[in-house]
């Protein structure tokens, strides 16, 4: 108990400099944000009431301290501020956009683990075996092939050739299943391999020998002594690669036009949407920490040696 | 013999290494009968511990050359791997060296045990989700029973508070409450033999006689074979009817303790005996045996001990060497088989346990 605690002050303050370091890209980018701003919206230099007025209006006038707090209370209430370019406010954009992004994350993350898995488990088993070799060829390819170049071939392949599924666009599951596959490929080659390397590692240890010993099917043998003992390392790794899953959403709900917290944020940046950028990047940044700590607490259920400082006792 | 529960006929375990083929195991023969405690000792890297893995088959990765282990009279050489299953823990249960590492780290004790219960239990067929504890495949009558006989167990082996102590993880047991608890899941099947490759290296002395007590009391009870493996000359002097000596993946010398220890007949045998510092009056120093044992890579011409032999002859270097049974039941291989035994240090066979230094620290890897 105290040691969530210990983590949840630590996950606060963590969020703060997030907050500080997202809220101080409006004030370090070079040129002055509003101008840039109507700009970006307009297409022509803005007249000098123009730029008064939306200075006025976005309370940019204020010294940025000020603007900051005035932000960051305003967040902690809910309140994310005004788009510059539509008349929504930045949280009801992130709340139209998050649903898809979070289905096209999660129906990744499945695909990457049932994929990896019994990929990495039966490469392990095995090593130099044919379904190895079959596996390790595959996850090469899986790691090397660019986001936007599977998706491109996937609309072409599955799309418009073979008609299975929709180009582009969101709504029901057929939407999904290509974007969730061009992202959650990648990532199941990372994990396969991570699942191979710990895998033989554990398979050697004394207490697989002690399992095979009680006269244990060997499929229970590496299914629950061995793959429980692998999953530590292969939950820390699927936790970190869900930047990844971040990240590439970006590029993969611009190549399937999915509207997305990704398509926001590429929007947001041409249009010198600060609000939105802001809104999204410190979203991002909780979405991140807040994962990290799902990592270490489910790390203390899968290895009962890790005591409540979180170091291995 | 007709209480013979194992024999082991002219084994051959060989590894692979990037020296060569290394013969862990060189032609060992010995059996193992109903109710007797019969000790392999020898020098660390002698093959003890792949000939007990190969008796139950787990030689991965060496490899089982030839000869012949017959338990019950099947050959467990040529057995599938559905036989093996059913003889590993129900016919043949082994207790492995250094308990730090052979309990899994991720289950609680009693579970382990449990399990251990449950693949013997007559009813189960092993189904993975089951085994898993996946709630509506997990058999919970059967789980709750297995888990009862786990707590009983503990009780055998005389592991304190059982009921509190099912629950804990190996990391939280000390290192002799974990080599009970492997005994505990080695007998949960109820085995006719069990194999115990150094029980009690890894513990203080006092935890040491509790466990080799804790195995004398069970092979009266259950009238069990037990084969136990050391490199410690009083462990099996305390412990053993019969002792098995084993140099270079050879048998050197066999037979029961009383006679093997008090008149070692076989050069080697005696050399060991002369390092037991239990043996010494008061300003006498261990002797140490010179040199080391030999590369096992490529095997032995002749008896692997010759090099270091004191009384080696030429003879001693090539060919066969042959067994020699001096006495009903007592075999020696040794060209010379030295009549004069009498005269050489000897070790109490019976009585008392007293705390013993072992002749070498360790165990081979």
């Amino acid at each position: 108990m105290r040691y969530l605690l210990k983590r949840l002050v630590t996950t606060v303050l963590v969020l703060g400099g997030v907050s500080i370091l997202t809220f101080s890209m409006t004030a370090l980018t070079p040129g002055d944000p509003a101008v840039a701003a109507l700009v970006e919206q307009t297409g022509h230099q803005p007249s000098e009431e123009t730029v008064v007025a939306f200075r006025e209006q976005h309370g940019l006038n204020e010294p940025f301290p000020v603007r900051y707090a005035d932000w960051a209370i305003d967040t902690l209430g809910g309140d994310l501020g005004q788009s510059y370019s539509s008349e929504q406010t930045v949280a009801s954009m992130i709340g139209q956009r998050l649903p898809n992004t979070v289905e096209l994350a999660a129906a990744s993350m499945v695909i990457a683990i049932a994929i990896a898995v019994p990929a990495g488990v039966a490469s392990a088993v095995n090593p130099g075996g044919r379904v190895d070799y079959a596996a390790q060829f595959g996850a090469l390819v899986g790691v090397s092939m660019p986001n936007f170049w599977l998706g491109y071939l996937l609309i072409i392949v599955a799309a418009l050739w073979l008609d299975l599924f929709p180009v582009a666009g969101s709504g029901g599951l057929d939407h999904l299943v290509l974007p969730a596959v061009t992202l959650g490929s990648g990532m199941s080659a990372v994990i396969a391999r991570l699942v191979r390397t710990t895998m033989l590692d554990v398979l050697d240890a004394p207490y697989i020998r002690t399992a095979r010993s009680k006269g244990l099917r060997e499929r229970i043998v590496v299914y629950k002594h061995a793959l429980r003992n692998a999953l530590v390392p292969v939950v820390t790794i699927a936790g970190l690669q869900l930047s990844y899953v971040l990240n590439g959403a970006v590029v993969v709900e611009a190549v399937f036009q999915r509207p997305g917290l990704g398509t926001l944020l590429v929007d947001a940046i041409f249009a010198r949407d600060y609000p939105v950028i802001q809104g999204v990047t410190l979203l991002v940044g909780v979405i991140f920490v807040l994962t990290n700590l799902a990592v270490d607490l489910t790390y203390r259920y899968l290895d009962p040696r890790i005591d409540r400082r979180g170091e291995p006792a | 013999m007709m209480n013979e529960l194992l024999r082991v006929e002219d084994l051959h375990t060989h590894f692979d290494s990037d020296q060569g083929t290394v013969h862990a195991v060189d032609g060992a023969s010995f059996g193992v009968n109903r109710g007797e405690i019969v000790g392999l000792v020898g020098e660390s890297g002698c093959g003890k511990s792949v000939t007990a893995r190969s008796i139950i088959r787990l030689e991965d990765p060496g490899r089982i050359v030839s000869g012949r282990i017959s338990f019950d009279g099947r050959d467990l050489t040529r057995a599938d791997e559905a036989t093996l299953r059913r003889v590993r823990g129900e016919d043949i249960s082994i207790v492995f060296q250094d308990p730090h590492e052979t309990l899994n780290p991720v289950f609680p004790i009693g579970d382990q045990i449990a399990e251990s219960v449950r693949i013997h239990d007559g009813g189960s067929s092993q189904g993975l989700l089951d085994f898993l504890g996946v709630p509506p495949f997990r058999n919970r009558t059967a789980w709750n029973r297995a888990e009862d006989r786990a707590v009983e167990l503990m009780e055998q082996v005389a592991i304190p508070d059982p009921n509190g102590s099912a629950a804990e993880y190996p990391h939280e047991f000390s290192g002799g409450m974990r080599q009970r608890a492997m005994l505990a899941v080695a007998l949960a099947s109820d085995p006719n033999l069990l194999i115990a490759d150094e029980p009690t290296t890894a513990l203080d002395t006092t935890t040491q006689a509790g466990i080799l007590r804790q195995i004398w009391t069970l092979r009266d009870q259950r009238d069990m074979g037990v084969l136990l493996i050391s490199h410690d000359i009083g462990v099996v002097a305390q412990t053993c009817d019969r002792v098995v000596v084993m140099y270079g993946g050879q048998v050197m010398e066999s037979g029961p303790v009383d006679e093997v220890l008090t008149a070692p007949k076989h050069p080697y045998t005696r050399a060991l005996l002369e390092c037991s510092p239990r043996n010494l009056g008061r300003d006498e120093r261990v002797s140490t045996l010179e040199g080391s044992p030999p590369d096992a890579v490529g095997g032995h011409d002749g008896c692997p001990f010759a090099d270091r032999c004191r009384l080696a002859t030429s003879d001693c270097r090539s060919g066969d060497i042959p067994v020699v049974e001096s006495d009903p039941g007592h075999r020696v291989a040794c060209i010379e088989t030295p009549a004069d035994s009498r005269g050489t240090p000897t070790v109490a066979a019976s009585g008392q346990p007293r705390n013993v230094v072992a002749p070498d620290g360790g165990d081979e890897k």
